[in-house]
């Protein structure tokens, strides 16, 4: 099946108990390739502990990470290998060179070429520091090295953890502009997890949202919206010439939802799919009532993640 | 084999990429050269043979105890030092099995031990040679014998030290205790000697020195065969300890 091999990252009911918390229950969600995931949750929904044990770092209690269709506990090396990660803060031998320290995990590879190294190097724009130890790197220097040792084996999924914490906002601007570049050059599958909801936004075309170690949602963001199969419901205005009458034509029809009517501006709001929404201006004609505008609401991802979250639990 | 030679350069360039690398044979090189400046100075006339000046150097109750120190504070970040700097994070999500990548430590850890101890013995004849010339009675056998007393000596404490960074993950953690045990082991040989059951016990056997022509094994009924076995048993538990942890180990 096409679906299966383009299913990168699979997680099925992964769950963490330490003690007798709980701390990632029950979470199944799959990533494909060519898609940049976010794993969206305030802190301490357990995104951290989450791709932990995706890279087999802790145990999981229960459940299964398939990476590639391997299993990340019974064969840890086949799924690994096809995995590039940064969990938490990029950690490197401060007292080594930036090449030093990918040279480390070249020699951990038998595949990786020096030129596939400074291919890396480049496309994160670190030529000019490889010779420099890496304790005189900033912060964002320290994250651009991270992302070259996750890429530098060509793996299927990149995995990041909150990749601009502690950036600053030109710092987050570049991550986010690398980031797609990469995913694009090297066609790869990317999760990112962040506790901030405008990120998720900008940078990625799926989210998963977690609280509290739960799956609460899962959404297409921005342009990847567009691509749905028709069955998502979305509300939209519809301004007409006769309010009322248009307003009589939803009575008795479950498919099209009555939200609110404006007298002032004759606007309709109703809520529908595609299929139904096209009948509805079938029928409008059909009884000669004008149609000057259709337009979607789109309400912004925020009011949206207020609801799937069931308040203000996040920023 | 391959990989493992290659995990195992990478555990020494961590150990030999350490600005401070060069002090330990910086020391083990003023060591002898100090005995040989002093003797040469102030014992006018005394001779020194070549290969009592190696023995010297490296016996466990002269310089040996140096190089054991230095073997020990050393290796002892090599697994504490990758969790207090995070970097096990990174090392572990590669494709090689958590045992394999804790024995390439435990090889680096020997080569360590090797290396250094193979420098102390050609700067300590170097410096003979030139300070006494060549000369003195005794064979390289003897040196020999002294540095596979040394050595079983250093191997097992440095492996008591590579247990205790697995399990206490840090490195001040690692060499307090480490230092505690040699010191404490003198005066455990001391307090415990009367008890038939102290034979089994690991420090009574470190210094098997005492099964030499002319030596006295600490207790009666020990022989080089039984100090051997006891050492064996130490070292399997040891081990097998630190790669039991370092594998089930959740790494935060
Ligand atoms: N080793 C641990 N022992 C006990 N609780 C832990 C441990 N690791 C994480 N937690 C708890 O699990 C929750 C999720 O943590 P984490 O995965 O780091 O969240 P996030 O990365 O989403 O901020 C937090 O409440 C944290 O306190
Ligand atoms: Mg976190």
């Amino acid at each position: 099946m096409s679906h299966q091999q383009d299913v990168v990252l699979q997680l099925d009911k992964v769950t963490k108990k330490i003690g007798k918390q709980t701390i990632v229950d029950q979470l199944s969600f799959e990533v494909k390739k060519g898609e940049i995931v976010g794993l969206l949750g305030p802190n301490g929904a357990g995104k951290t502990t989450t791709i932990r044990m995706i890279v087999g770092l802790i145990g999981m209690t229960s459940g299964e990470v398939l990476i590639n269709g391997q299993s990340i506990r019974s064969s840890f090396s086949k799924a690994i290998a096809r995995v590039g990660a940064i969990v938490e803060n990029p950690e490197f031998y401060s007292y080594m060179t930036g090449w030093d320290n990918l040279k480390q995990y070249q020699r951990m590879i038998p595949s990786i070429t020096v030129e596939r190294m400074k291919q890396v190097v480049d496309v994160v724009g670190l030529t000019d520091a490889m010779n420099k130890k890496v304790k005189s790197y900033s912060l964002g220097m320290r994250q651009r090295l991270g992302i070259a040792q996750a890429l530098m084996h060509s793996p299927s999924i990149l995995i990041l953890d909150e990749p601009t914490n502690g950036l600053d906002p030109a710092g987050i601007r570049e991550m986010r502009d690398y980031l797609k570049t990469i995913a694009q050059q090297e066609g790869i599958a990317v999760l990112v997890s962040s506790h901030l909801l405008s990120e998720i936004e900008l940078m990625c075309s799926r989210v998963v949202v977690i609280q509290q170690g739960k799956f609460v949602h899962e959404q297409l963001i921005g342009g990847a919206q567009i691509q749905q199969d028709g069955n998502e419901e979305f509300n939209v205005l519809v301004r007409v010439n006769q309010l009322e009458q248009a307003k009589q034509l939803l009575v008795g029809r479950e498919e099209l939802q009555f939200i609110q009517a404006n007298e002032l501006t004759n606007e309709l709001e109703i809520r529908c799919k595609d299929e139904a929404l096209a009948n509805y201006i079938h029928e409008l004609s059909a009884h000669r009532i004008s149609v000057y505008r259709v337009v979607e609401v789109k309400r912004s991802l925020e009011d949206e993640f207020l609801t799937w979250t069931g308040g203000n639990q996040i920023v | 084999m391959y990989s493992f030679l290659q995990l195992t350069t990478n555990e020494w360039l961590k150990l030999a990429k350490k600005r401070g690398f060069f002090i330990a044979f910086l020391i083990i090189l003023l060591m002898p050269l100090g005995i040989a400046v002093v003797v040469k100075s102030f014992l006018e006339g005394t001779e020194l043979g070549y290969v009592e000046f190696m023995q010297s150097v490296i016996d466990i109750n002269g310089g040996g105890t140096l190089y054991l120190f230095l073997c020990m504070i050393y290796t002892a970040s090599l697994v504490s030092g990758e969790h207090q700097l995070g970097t096990i994070k990174l090392l572990l999500i590669r494709p090689h099995s958590r045992s394999k990548i804790l024995a390439s430590k435990y090889a680096a850890l020997l080569v360590f031990n090797i290396v250094l101890l193979l420098f102390a013995l050609i700067v300590s004849f170097i410096i003979c040679i030139v300070f006494f010339g060549m000369q003195g009675e005794g064979s390289m056998i003897d040196v020999w014998k002294t540095v596979l007393y040394t050595s079983v000596n250093t191997v097992m404490y440095t492996s008591i030290v590579f247990m205790l960074s697995v399990l206490t993950k840090s490195t001040g953690a690692t060499i307090g205790i480490a230092l505690c045990l040699v010191f404490v082991s003198d005066l455990a040989v001391l307090l415990l000697a009367k008890y038939e059951f102290a034979k089994y016990l690991l420090f009574f056997n470190l210094d098997l020195r005492m099964y030499e022509e002319g030596g006295v094994p600490l207790m009666k009924g020990m022989t080089l065969g039984f100090s051997i076995t006891v050492l064996a048993a130490y070292l399997i538990a040891i081990l097998a300890t630190s790669f039991y942890v370092f594998k089930k180990r959740d790494v935060a």
